[in-house]
């Protein structure tokens, strides 16, 4: 007979094996950009890779007016932050409101879902045409951010439905009898305990937008969003360039969560430490 | 009780902002397509006379209605795979890793792919599964195979790899949440009471966490049914789904063909959507 | 007609109506004429070229980039456009949907030096007018010559790119059909848009004897039959590696090895050669299929006169010097002006170029790229093939 204990581990190692095995596959395709970020100037964006250099970083720096990552990037960058936190803050409020089983949540339930269910060109090409009759100019950060959101709310309903699914109303309860108000019951037990779901609404509002491509297709201005800038490059030769954008994004991303985590590591360990 | 009342007016004014914002940016256009759909004319023109012309040339033809058919089989299977590993990474994240910490970096490990532009990874695919590429580099001096394989890259099987790599963090995520919820007293009840693990799992864990399954599988069969990117660019535009129909026929100047694959595209989602809410109506929320 | 008309003012009035409102209208058309709304695509909207154009002229471009054909003609619908650069084939599409308006060819100086291949259709009066939509005919609203839809800046011929290395080719001649050839099952590429793949094989049944059509890029629906039965066949037995539908896919394809023969022109294999892997553009035996890429003002354009200084601006040499040097051709002569002597010997006079020199070229088009009068069928039958 096996002991529980044993069983436990071997659990614990196949699913192990799959979750980083899993997150290998995800990052080689990463690694294989990497890798090709440092071809020399003849090589292409497949192997074989012709020398090794730092030239397509320096001509990501370089390069100036049309062919410039840098204005669009940090153009969805931006976009991409204004996502992140409108997504969190309707995706809370809509799920708090669905957890009130309001006549016609069942309905509002698939107006949110239809974000993801209408095709991005189409809706792109559609408000673009409705804000031409209405006298609204197209730009990344009115048009365009109104679009994204609708695409990134419905992933942040999810999440948050998931959240509150099972959520142990009694300790909102426990708060409330003991005299605090709503609102405050709220901010104070509902909100701690579900953030890690704010947070993953947060997160997909970000990473949607900032990738966002077929609804951007039309409801930008002549200022376009990265991913359009990138796609524009398929009419031309693809340069290692756009590899040295990929690494470079993903180090600076590293960074920032690595630097993020160690922050509230060590402001944890603060108040650990600081209390009597 | 909970920070709000059933049916409270306090709803209302949470859900409207929202319902404001989609109904003016997603419904109206939404709206359009449809209407754009039953255009008789290949014109532009708003006074287009209206019929169903096109919606029976989609049906006419056997090849449409196969695509739908190619496009929703491809969806199931993207939910099986995306539903089994996905589960089994959640169960590791969110029981067997004991740490938050370490929680948290593997988290963000699978995210962090997430931020580099989809086209950039989608044109790094080349490179790391093509003939020339890092696992056919690899196969061949494993000496698995002696010819690089084909298989992997403008094909289905390529396609499926690619989604199962963009979408198994959805399916998965939800999972998480749900089996975070599961107090942990609840298993080790069970353990006292002398079930097995199978049986804990099965009879308390499984059911528990249904609805999150239930949410990622509802957000990968969406996201699969509105691929058109993957399908293209990893297809190497060889074969045929709903979303890339759409593209293909705005591109060739027949808007009311592609609003009509775009409106079925909707119905097919809603259909789906509804199917999946009768196995759990995660509409339903907090404990009964 | 009339609702188009009707729709068209209620936009121009909303528009107007909305600039107006703007702090002083005065001040808003002279801004405008210092703007100017280009849509374009990289290829042809190029910062060296941007950038002169702005200094030469005072005027601010407003560049508007995207690849897919149609959404750069639809964009004059959803937003502010002056020019539209676009290839033939949508500028029919634009001129049909009264997108685009004529343009006075009096206000283009340089158009008189055009080559005889725009003015009359034809390189010589000898060579073929090649089927389908040429430019040379296409573009002129009336029999006098003085209007025209749109005013190419650019052109080029397509014909069979392939790896030497690997497909042989006496003397750099190679036929439409050599495409289809099993030997290069699972390395072929074709055009991965409806009517320019059906072409495309088309041209490849034609040249093997498979086909017998009037005219081959207005295919009868019995013959788009045949070819898309040949093209079933073909992906059954696995021919094609892939399709592309832009130049960048192109290039990756042959430079990764993935694909040893596809359809392409000179910029492409000069990029693929560049990157390292060999490649050689072919003179097709049948003929070349053709294209040119030009400039058009749009209907609701606001800055006329900026307009014409820019399709000026391309025919004045400087555009076309710089498209030389990635591999256009442009259509006036005025490039002299820019280039020494040698490098317009290696760009038009085919000095180590595969091909020859431009006059080889443009009196052997067979075809041009064209939207044919049954597109719905195509379609349907393109998706077919997709499905199969």
């Amino acid at each position: 007979m096996i002991g529980w204990r044993t069983r436990q581990r071997v659990v614990k190692v196949a699913l192990g094996a799959l979750t980083l095995g899993f997150l290998a596959y995800q990052w080689m395709p990463i690694l294989t950009m990497g890798l090709l970020s440092f071809t020399g100037p003849d090589g292409g964006t497949t192997f074989p890779m012709r020398g090794v250099s730092l030239h397509w970083y320096r001509e990501l720096l370089r390069v100036q007016s049309v062919d410039d990552f840098k204005p669009p990037m940090a153009r969805s960058l931006a976009l991409a932050l204004a996502c992140s936190l409108t997504t969190a803050v309707f995706a809370v409020a809509a799920a708090q409101a669905m957890r009130a089983r309001f006549r016609g949540s069942g309905a509002f339930f698939y107006l949110v879902l239809l974000g993801v269910m209408a095709p991005g060109l189409l809706v792109g090409f559609g408000i673009a045409l409705i804000t031409r009759v209405l006298g609204i100019p197209l730009a990344w950060y009115s048009t365009t951010f109104a679009v994204h959101l609708v695409w990134t709310l419905p992933f942040g309903f999810l999440t948050m439905l998931a959240v509150f699914n099972r959520f142990d109303r009694r300790l909102e309860e426990a708060g409330l009898t003991l005299g605090a108000s709503r609102l405050t019951t709220f901010r104070r037990i509902t909100l701690p305990l579900v953030l890690p779901g704010v947070i993953g609404s947060a997160l997909f509002g970000f990473t949607l937008s900032f990738d966002e491509f077929a609804r951007s297709f039309f409801s930008t201005g002549s200022e376009q969003t990265l991913p359009l800038v990138i796609y524009a490059q398929f009419d031309r030769q693809l340069q290692p360039t756009l590899y040295a954008l990929g690494t470079l994004t993903t180090v600076v991303s590293l960074l920032a969560v690595g630097s993020a985590i160690a922050l509230l590591r060590g402001s944890a360990r603060r108040t650990l430490t600081t209390r009597p | 009780m909970s920070t709000l009342r059933e049916r409270s007016p306090v709803a209302y004014a949470l859900a409207g902002p929202v319902t404001l914002w989609m109904a003016a940016a997603l419904v109206a256009p939404t709206l359009f397509i449809v209407w754009v759909s039953l255009w008789t004319t290949r014109t532009f023109s708003t006074a287009n006379p209206l019929g169903v012309v096109n919606y029976v040339r989609f049906f006419h033809r056997p090849a449409y209605v196969k695509v739908l058919a190619d496009t929703v089989e491809q969806a199931l299977l993207l939910m099986a795979i995306t539903g089994l590993v996905g589960y089994g990474i959640a169960y590791f994240l969110a029981v067997k890793v004991e740490r938050p910490g370490v929680r948290l970096a593997l988290f963000l490990a699978f995210v962090i792919p997430f931020w580099t532009s989809a086209l950039i990874r989608t044109i790094a695919w080349i490179p790391f599964l093509g003939v020339g590429g890092v696992i056919n580099t690899a196969l061949l001096a494993l000496r698995v195979v002696d010819r690089p394989v084909e298989a992997f890259l403008f094909s289905r099987a390529g396609i499926t790899l690619a989604q199962v790599s963009f979408y198994t963090l959805l399916a998965a995520g939800p999972v998480v949440y749900t089996l975070r919820n599961i107090p942990r007293s609840l298993r080790e009840a069970a353990h006292c009471l002398k079930a097995s693990p199978l049986r804990v799992f099965w009879r308390i864990v499984l059911p528990l966490t249904l609805p999150g399954i239930v949410i990622g599988q509802i957000l990968v069969f969406l996201n699969v049914m509105a691929d058109f990117a993957t399908a293209q660019a990893i297809g190497g535009h060889k074969l045929a789904y709903l979303g890339n129909l759409v593209i293909m026929l705005y591109e060739s100047g027949q808007l009311p063909f592609a609003s009509v694959i775009a409106v079925l595209l909707m119905a097919c989602m809603l259909a789906g959507v509804a199917v999946l809410l009768k196995v759990v109506d995660v509409r339903r929320l907090g404990a009964p | 007609m009339t609702s188009t008309t009707t729709r068209r003012s209620l936009l121009k009035g909303g528009a107007l109506a909305a600039g107006a409102l703007a702090l002083g209208a005065p001040a808003r058309v002279h801004a405008q004429s210092k703007e100017l709304n280009v849509v374009g695509a990289t290829f042809n909207l190029r910062d060296p070229i941007l950038q002169e154009f702005t200094k030469r002229s005072g005027i601010a471009v407003k560049p508007w980039i995207n690849p897919s054909a149609q959404a750069r003609a639809d964009r004059i619908r959803v937003a502010p456009v002056d020019n539209l650069e676009s290839g033939a084939d949508f500028v029919k599409y634009a001129w049909e949907e009264k997108l685009i308006q004529p343009i006075d060819l009096s206000r283009l100086p340089n158009w008189k030096r055009a080559t005889r291949l725009f003015v009359e259709g034809q390189a010589t009066p000898q060579s073929p007018l090649g089927f389908g939509d040429n430019p040379g005919r296409l573009m002129y609203v009336d029999k006098e010559k003085t209007k025209a839809k749109y005013v190419p800046s650019m052109y080029q011929f397509d014909s069979i790119a392939y790896n030497p290395d690997r497909v042989p080719a006496k003397e750099n001649v190679l036929s439409w059909g050599e495409l289809f050839n099993p030997k290069w099952r699972g390395k072929a590429a074709l055009y991965g848009i409806e009517w320019l793949g059906i072409l495309d094989a088309a041209l490849g049944m034609h040249a093997l004897g498979l086909l017998k059509a009037q005219d081959l890029t207005n295919l009868t629906e019995k013959e788009v039959d045949t070819v898309i039965l040949f093209l079933k066949e073909k992906k059954k037995e696995g021919h094609f590696r892939a399709f592309w539908k832009a130049f960048g896919e192109l290039v990756n394809l042959m430079t990764a090895n993935e694909v040893w023969i596809a359809d392409g022109w000179w910029p492409t294999v000069m990029e693929v050669r560049q990157k390292g892997t060999p490649c050689r553009y072919a003179e097709a035996v049948e003929g070349y299929r053709a294209w040119a890429v030009g400039s058009a003002i749009s209907a609701t354009c606001k800055n006329v006169d900026g307009a014409y200084e820019w399709i000026n601006f391309w025919l004045e040499g400087f555009a076309g010097a710089k498209q030389a040097e990635i591999g256009y051709y442009s259509p006036v002569d005025t490039y002299t002006k820019y280039m020494t002597p040698e490098q317009v010997r290696k760009s038009y006079g085919g000095e180590g170029r595969d091909g020859g020199p431009v006059e080889r070229r443009n009196a052997r088009v067979f075809v041009w790229n064209t939207k044919p009068k049954n597109q719905e069928y195509y379609s349907d039958k393109w998706n077919e093939f997709l499905a199969s």
